[in-house]
């Protein structure tokens, strides 16, 4: 698989992520998410699929039955969970490459293991505070921790899906909050 | 690739993330839609997948392993929410969401 391949589909991923957020339809972000996937697991580095198998497979059994077995009235107060978790692994991740490669040398890459590591932790604070406090209006900047933590991965990586994904993320949640202060009103 | 591609790229996808959702979410569909930018977000996998790659064990792929648990987690749980979010709207306004 050649390099010229991930640039190409990288941008109908992020594609799909942004006709995911103006249809509010969950269809393109599985296709969408799909897509960043099946990408990664061809980059000609990586090898030990039956790992990843196992973790992607493990996982999602994990949040099916938690999902599945929620009552309906706590669902949103999973929303949280779900940002934290997303936070935390940007975080791990971050950590991962600090650890087998050093700190990057190119300022945008250093800069981005930084700000994946500070937001990527205030992200889990945020949502361990959010859980216990039942408080809907953390959402938005827990939104945009998880956002900016994820940019930043994109940063270091110089992975342009997780860049767009990040932006996407962060200014969505943003812009939540300014609609949700002004219907509260 | 090249710095200013990567920067362009971040700024063009926080304009769009913010012109995407602003002035959308009626009270009760936010739910659905913060559960759905969660689906987005989750797509953090991509760099765990990379990190847990190589070959040879080591410490940062054990973390890579747990990064692509919770992230996949995530992925689902955020999936499965958001169809269960939009389905209780259904129930309760009798309208469709969109």
């Amino acid at each position: 698989m050649t390099a010229d391949f991930v640039p190409f589909a990288d941008l109908i991923a992020a594609l799909c992520f942004v006709l995911a957020l103006r249809f509010k339809n969950s269809v393109w972000a599985v296709a969408g998410s799909v897509i960043a996937i099946l990408t990664a697991l061809m980059q000609p580095d990586v090898f030990s699929y039956t790992a990843i198998v196992v973790g992607i497979v493990i996982g999602g059994a994990v949040a099916t039955v938690i999902v599945k077995r929620s009552r309906a009235e706590r669902l949103a107060q999973l929303i949280p969970v779900l940002y934290g978790v997303s936070g935390l692994a940007a975080f791990l991740t971050a950590t991962g490459i600090l650890i087998s490669t050093g700190v990057p040398t190119e300022a945008l890459a250093a800069a981005g293991v930084v700000m994946c590591l500070l937001f990527g932790a205030a992200s889990v604070l945020l949502a361990g505070r959010a859980l216990f406090s039942e408080q809907e209006n953390r959402l938005p900047w827990l939104g945009f921790c998880v956002g900016l933590a994820v940019a930043g991965l994109g940063f270091t990586m110089s992975s342009l899906i997780l860049i767009v994904a990040g932006g996407l993320v962060g200014s969505a949640c943003a812009s939540a909050r300014s609609f949700n202060a002004e219907s509260l009103r | 690739m090249p710095v200013i591609v990567q920067l362009v790229a971040f700024l063009l996808a926080c304009g769009a993330g913010a012109f995407l959702v602003q002035g959308t979410l009626p009270h009760k569909q936010r739910a659905a839609v913060l559960s759905l930018v969660g689906a987005i977000s989750a797509v953090a996998v991509v760099g765990a997948i990379a990190l847990v790659g190589p070959k040879e064990f080591s410490s940062s792929k054990l973390l890579g392993g747990l990064a692509v648990f919770f992230a996949s987690a995530a992925v689902f749980a955020s999936l499965i929410l958001t169809q269960r979010l939009k389905e209780g709207l259904r129930g309760t306004s009798g309208q469709e969401p969109t």
